[in-house]
């Protein structure tokens, strides 16, 4: 009886957590307000950047329904996107129940290439249901570490291996790290394929080598391309061993030497003192049995 | 000259951690029997002599001579010592987004379970609720163990029980720890708790071992707090608190690497970047404590400010 009751909680709440996402009111002046940008693409990556940062941690990636808080609706669902752009501006700026508002810390533009972004998605999808299969894995990749310019020059070629000419595909690089890979940049390729990144300040590993992938950031429309290498970029390094160090909060064996210094001179100083007093007694007990006899 | 003089070191302790395995693993009993030593390095054939040891838990028992077998470089492990040296080569290193934080205690919850903390009780992260000044705007902080690099709590234990190790961790041995309390006394931080009282389901964990790294079973009379998960960063994962965060409060990496990963959006990214591009801080920095705990100040809040339905805190918890 308890269990069931328990269940019947949760449908509940998870009743209330489905309507609560149809029940968002939306003033009709609103719904009708129209983007002030036109979408280009530099408003649709921007979008694309301000979503990863502000939006992705509980709506997931759009399209994929992997949104990681449950009552977060996926953007890039064909339901969603039925919204108007008005509407969808206005979400973004009031906010409600889960979702806060977005007023303060994102500024009007910034909405609206958000919304640019999500608009892109629908597009994409009509791109995607259309375009030609054959794009698919049809690209190979390749790089190398160029020392005297620090850089890594990624070559992006077809499958008869010549260069990909149609500029604009763009290569993400990613550095192995001990709890992710970490971007440090996304460039796109030019006509001859190439792609360069010039690497500023990567820390490296013992050895001076890097675990270097990069991708082609695209998937819908060139497929999984991936590649993992890793590459010598720099000296080998010394990480310093804190526990080598001489300091206070160390063990015994590492005290500081102006403390053991110290503690030898005044311990010594103590027992030199101690010895002096006695020898000095000594002194006058023999003084003292001269003169008596 | 300075190699040579460490290897000495290292031979110093090992043949102390020898001296103790023998001590331990052997009982009074078995000592008496000189010729039983060689048994320790090589199994004999079966014979009828028995000797006593003592076992980890510090039991006393009786065994086949023939079924002895030393386990060297295991002693450590075996007798709960832990890992003092820490991961080669890393320096672990925490970044608090004050600004994404809602009170949500999903870290506390983690770690509590974890580290078999009293619920509503002991804490290792305390949510703090913070207010400058009467016209400044409330703010929740998590607050921690800081992992200082200079820290003031190792200084005062007068008998080694808590260490700072070369991946920066500060943990404590609680089968070293007296109970003294000093380091309480010496934390800035206020981040150290003591168990007065028998822990929780103390019965139940009665049986288990004792993980340095994890700080359980906890045991009554002695001190406790957070250990950036120790346990937990050996294995590649990400300490308990920052991987149960909703709200990508916490980013988690190491300083040699330069990078950080948020717990919640598993997205890594340069750590000098996201320190200098948000004025991340220190809390106290003027103790000289060095911590390993950076703060982001709460600027372009997600959340807003509430505290048993209040916008603001009482006049005088400013």
């Amino acid at each position: 009886m308890k269990y069931n009751k328990i269940t019947l909680l949760l449908f509940g709440f998870l009743f209330i957590a489905y309507t609560s996402q149809a029940q968002w009111k939306i003033p009709e002046k609103a719904k009708k307000s129209k983007n002030p940008h036109e979408s280009s693409d530099t408003h649709i990556s921007s979008g694309k950047k301000i979503y990863a940062s502000n939006c992705k941690s509980c709506h997931g990636d759009p399209g994929k329904a992997n949104a990681l808080l449950p009552t977060a609706t996926d953007v890039g669902s064909a339901d969603y996107l039925k919204m108007k752009d008005g509407s969808i501006y206005y979400q973004i700026t009031e906010g409600m129940g889960a979702m806060p508002s977005f007023k303060k810390s994102l500024s009007d533009e910034e909405r609206w290439s958000l919304v640019s972004y999500i608009r892109s998605l629908a597009n994409k999808e009509a791109v995607e249901e259309g375009g030609d299969e054959n794009m698919l894995d049809k690209l190979s990749l390749k790089f190398e570490f160029d020392k005297a310019s620090n850089s890594v020059k990624a070559s992006v070629t077809d499958k008869s291996g010549s260069p990909y000419s149609k500029a604009g595909v763009p290569v993400a690089f990613l550095v192995k790290r001990y709890f992710g890979q970490m971007k440090i940049g996304e460039i796109e390729t030019n006509e001859s394929g190439l792609a360069t990144l010039k690497l500023v300040d990567i820390k490296t590993d013992e050895k001076g080598n890097i675990e270097l992938s990069i991708k082609i950031n695209d998937r819908d429309k060139y497929g999984d391309v991936k590649l993992t290498q890793e590459i010598t970029i720099g000296e080998h390094r010394h990480f310093k061993n804190i526990l080598e160090e001489r300091a206070l909060w160390g063990s015994r064996a590492n005290i500081p030497w102006w403390m053991l210094f110290l503690y030898v001179g005044i311990t010594g100083g103590v027992w030199v003192a101690i010895v002096y007093v006695i020898l000095q007694i000594k002194k006058v007990k023999k003084l003292g049995t001269q003169i008596n006899t | 000259m300075k190699k040579d003089k460490k290897e000495k070191k290292a031979n110093k302790s090992t043949s102390r951690r020898d001296f103790l395995k023998l001590g331990l693993t052997l009982g009074t009993g078995t000592v008496i029997g000189g010729g039983l030593l060689s048994s320790l390095t090589d199994a004999k054939a079966e014979t009828n002599e028995t000797s006593k040891v003592m076992t980890t838990k510090g039991e006393v028992m009786e065994v086949n001579t023939s079924h002895l077998k030393a386990l060297g470089d295991k002693t450590d492990e075996m007798l709960g010592g832990g890992d003092r040296d820490g991961i080669k080569g890393r320096k672990w290193t925490m970044v608090i987004d004050l600004a994404k934080c809602r009170n949500a205690k999903r870290c506390v919850g983690a770690c509590s379970t974890a580290h078999q903390l009293k619920p509503s009780e002991q804490y290792h992260i305390n949510i703090l609720r913070m207010q400058d000044e009467k016209n400044t705007a409330p703010y929740f902080m998590p607050k921690l163990c800081q992992h200082c690099d200079n820290p003031p709590c190792t200084k005062v234990c007068p008998v080694d029980a808590t260490f700072k190790r070369g991946d920066g961790i500060v943990l404590i041995d609680n089968e070293r720890c007296i109970g003294c309390r000093f380091c309480i006394a010496a934390c800035p931080y206020s981040a150290r708790i003591f168990n007065w009282s028998e822990p929780i389901n103390a019965e139940k964990f009665a049986d288990k071992e004792y993980n340095i790294e994890l700080n359980v079973p906890q045991k009554r009379g002695t001190v406790s707090k957070c250990l950036f998960s120790a346990d937990r960063l050996k294995e590649g994962k990400l300490p308990y608190c920052v991987e149960a965060c909703p709200n990508s409060v916490f980013w988690f990496g190491d300083l040699n690497e330069d990078a950080v990963t948020n717990g919640s959006s598993k997205e890594t990214v340069k750590f000098s970047d996201l320190i200098r591009d948000n004025a991340g801080y220190t809390i106290l920095p003027e103790l000289g404590t060095k911590p390993s705990v950076y703060y982001l100040p709460p600027k372009n809040r997600l959340f807003p400010f509430e505290y048993q339905g209040k916008k603001t805190l009482d006049d005088d918890k400013h």
